[in-house]
């Protein structure tokens, strides 16, 4: 019982918490939880879990429902099956397809926001796998022989399907298919405009970002009442977003996840959230995705 | 699975539910409705707490209202009214507050 090192904090989907949360260790969440959580640590947020709560925490990782404003020292990754709504702050942000996002992103990484464009050399001595935290560091997959890494020169066209662009296993486990936002990609895309509603332009896409072009830079891929920024991961679901996606590839990658589990298991309210202004996206989001 | 809170989590307000917890770290508020609440060595709780069972061995601010049992081992603290049908107190353990140990009495206050 005083083995403090194995104790591994977690809400179990039975509890519930009502209030204010704090530690210096990690949180799962595996149950209900409202109010607020300052975490010196890690919170996960799992499939089961609902919290209500703004957060703070070194990272944030949910695959479960969270309502609030979200702050996260290091990175917040929205999985698969993740239903979130309210602001996102962190250096790091990562929407993987199947996450389903209402409301603002912030990347404020004071280093990387304040240099801006930065020279293309400067990018590419950041490869994709030289700063992730060991958290992220995946081995790569290899498809079609081309890992994922960040444009070295002219960003090409990005041509989904093509060997290296797409670089998405169907099936694979979704951690290796995590579409991750980072500054650093921003910062290898430059004189790509920053600020506008509409995401990357098809033509400036490198070849890691992958989210297939025309689904990220064509018309808002879905025209109900969804905003278009929460579309970065794609929502399968979405019918608007499949037929805005024409590549086959994504469309059977898209339908190759597992994404059963949003079905049935997706709350409603969340699901159906009214609709956010479009400005209240704080900066352009890049995509890029990692094997 | 039981519910953890580790020995650096600190919840201000009310936990409830089905289910076990153990509080290693602090709550203060209330705990209601756990199944077998373990409150570890090193914890503090400072809580009206209601549930079936409950192991102390750290400190209790607070009454403890259990259906089944409540067990103060010897490293407990606990200031604050205990009732339930079973009551273990151990040896060494610092209590001070009323003890209730009238069976037919709990169910019916205690049910949910």
């Amino acid at each position: 019982m005083s083995a403090a090192q194995d104790i591994k904090s977690r809400i179990a989907p039975e509890l519930s918490v009502r209030g204010r949360v704090t530690g210096r260790e990690d949180l799962f969440v595996a149950g209900r939880l409202e109010g607020s959580v300052e975490l010196a640590g890690h919170l996960f947020v799992e499939p089961t879990g609902i919290v209500e709560a703004d957060v703070v925490a070194i990272t944030v990782s949910i695959e479960g429902v969270l309502v609030g404003d979200v702050a996260a020292r290091r990175a917040i990754e929205l999985r698969a099956g993740a239903r979130v709504v309210g602001k996102l702050s962190a250096p790091r942000v990562a929407i993987e397809p199947g996450a389903q996002y209402r409301g603002a992103i912030e990347m404020a990484e004071p280093e990387a926001a304040t240099q801006l464009p930065l020279p293309v050399e400067a990018a590419t001595v950041l490869p994709a796998s030289a700063e992730v935290d060991p958290r992220d560091d995946l081995p790569p997959v290899a498809e079609g022989g081309a890992p994922t890494r960040l444009p070295t020169g002219t960003p090409e066209p990005l041509v989904p399907g093509t060997p290296g662009a797409e670089t998405i296993v169907p099936g694979a486990p979704v951690h290796q298919a995590l579409t991750v936002i980072r500054p650093v990609d921003a910062a290898a895309l430059e004189g790509v405009a920053l600020g506008g509603p509409s995401l990357v332009p098809p033509s400036m896409g490198p070849p890691d970002s992958v989210l297939p072009a025309p689904e990220l830079a064509t018309e808002p891929p879905s025209s109900d009442g969804d905003a278009p920024q929460t579309t970065i991961g794609a929502a399968p679901d979405a019918p608007a977003a499949k037929s805005a996606v024409p590549d086959s590839s994504f469309t059977e990658w898209v339908s190759g996840e597992p994404n059963a589990a949003d079905g049935p298991a997706r709350p409603v309210e969340v699901a159906k959230a009214e609709p956010v202004a479009a400005a209240s996206t704080k900066r352009r989001i890049l995509v890029r995705r990692r094997t | 699975m039981a519910s953890v809170f580790g020995p650096t989590i600190v919840v201000d307000g009310d936990l409830g539910g089905d289910g076990d917890v153990v509080v290693h770290g602090a709550v203060r508020g209330k705990i209601s409705g756990v199944a077998a609440l373990t409150i570890a060595k090193g914890a503090r709780v400072e809580a009206a707490i209601t549930g079936a069972s409950a192991h102390v061995a750290g400190h209790v601010e607070g009454a403890i209202t259990a259906r089944d049992r409540i067990e103060l081992t010897a490293e407990s603290v606990m200031n604050g009214d205990v009732r339930a049908p079973r009551i273990l107190i151990a040896d060494g353990a610092r209590f001070r507050g009323n003890v209730d140990m009238d069976a037919p009495r709990a169910p019916s206050e205690e049910a949910p």
